[in-house]
């Protein structure tokens, strides 16, 4: 399994990279924002999952769930929104964009599972290389 | 639950739950007494909607450098000046975002902001200093702060 993590801050990039590299066997890429994913996402081996905070700078966790939708060669990704914003109306305008489910933070790494499995994501698989900018330690 | 305005007991609960959740879950986050300045590293956001204000979560560096290696997984003295920042940041992002969330909508939060060496805001001279507590972590201290600006007229 071949995980996309996309937030502009690189602590939570690290903690989340760390979660899904010891807990589950992903191979972990990063990107900084979501001009970033997007240029990621477009290129060849593509990951199997993008986790994407709602707060970064230029575009919006939304606003890339948005983009990434109205690409045909994307409609299949899987997408957890990952962020600090827990209200109702939040949460429903990230899946009306999108995104399939909804991570609030902070999390633990049983939270990350749960919602690893609403996805139907298995643990443990491996896949593609791990590539990208700052890759956690 | 929905809230108008933030009591201590709430900003304390959420700040306590974040901390252990992300920092250190060993329940060391002790409440101590009046606050007399901030710290050497204040992170902040606002939330602008059907409340306006600013949270502040401040460090003195000692802190601030412990609690991001233990965001970053890595040794405290290997982490750059912006490591220690962007942790300070995500930090106060997480907290104004769980506070936030107890507020009717709309409220919508801003992207965090780290300054250096900030002593209590002098910016809001109209807002209303709603919660000022003092932790203290490692023997160093915490400040969390919550400000209300007034209601536009």
């Amino acid at each position: 399994m071949h995980a996309l993590v996309v937030d502009d801050s690189r602590s939570m990039r690290s903690i989340l990279g760390r979660i899904l590299r010891d807990h589950f066997g992903m191979d972990v890429e990063e990107a900084v924002d979501g001009q970033a994913a997007l240029d990621r996402l477009v290129g060849g081996d593509r990951p199997d999952l993008a986790l994407v905070d709602w707060h970064m700078p230029n575009m919006t966790g939304v606003e890339l769930v948005s983009e990434v939708r109205r690409r045909p060669e994307l409609a299949d990704l899987t997408i957890l929104m990952v962020t600090s914003e827990s209200e109702p109306e939040q949460i429903g305008e990230a899946l009306a964009a999108g995104a399939n489910e909804y991570l609030i933070k902070p999390f633990t790494p049983d939270a990350v599972a749960d919602k690893l499995a609403m996805l139907g994501i298995a643990p443990g698989a491996t896949g593609c290389n791990q590539t990208g900018e700052g890759s956690a330690p | 639950m929905t809230i108008t305005n933030f009591s201590d007991e709430t900003v304390a609960e959420i700040t306590r739950e974040i901390w252990s959740a992300i920092i250190d879950d060993s329940g060391s986050l002790v409440p101590r007494g009046a606050v007399s300045d901030y710290g050497d590293l204040t992170g902040s956001v606002d939330i602008n909607g059907s409340w306006n204000g600013t949270f502040y979560l401040s460090f003195s560096s000692t802190a601030a450098r412990q609690a991001a290696s233990k965001m970053f997984d890595a040794d405290a003295a290997s982490l750059s000046e912006d490591d220690v920042r962007d942790a300070v940041g995500e930090l106060i992002n997480i907290i104004g975002g769980n506070l936030k969330s107890l507020l009717p909508p709309p409220a919508l939060l801003s992207l965090p902001k780290v300054e250096t060496g900030l002593p209590k805001p002098t910016h809001l001279d109209e807002a209303e200093l709603v919660s000022e507590l003092r932790f203290d972590w490692i023997e160093e201290p915490i400040i969390i702060a919550v400000w209300r600006e007034p209601e536009a007229q």
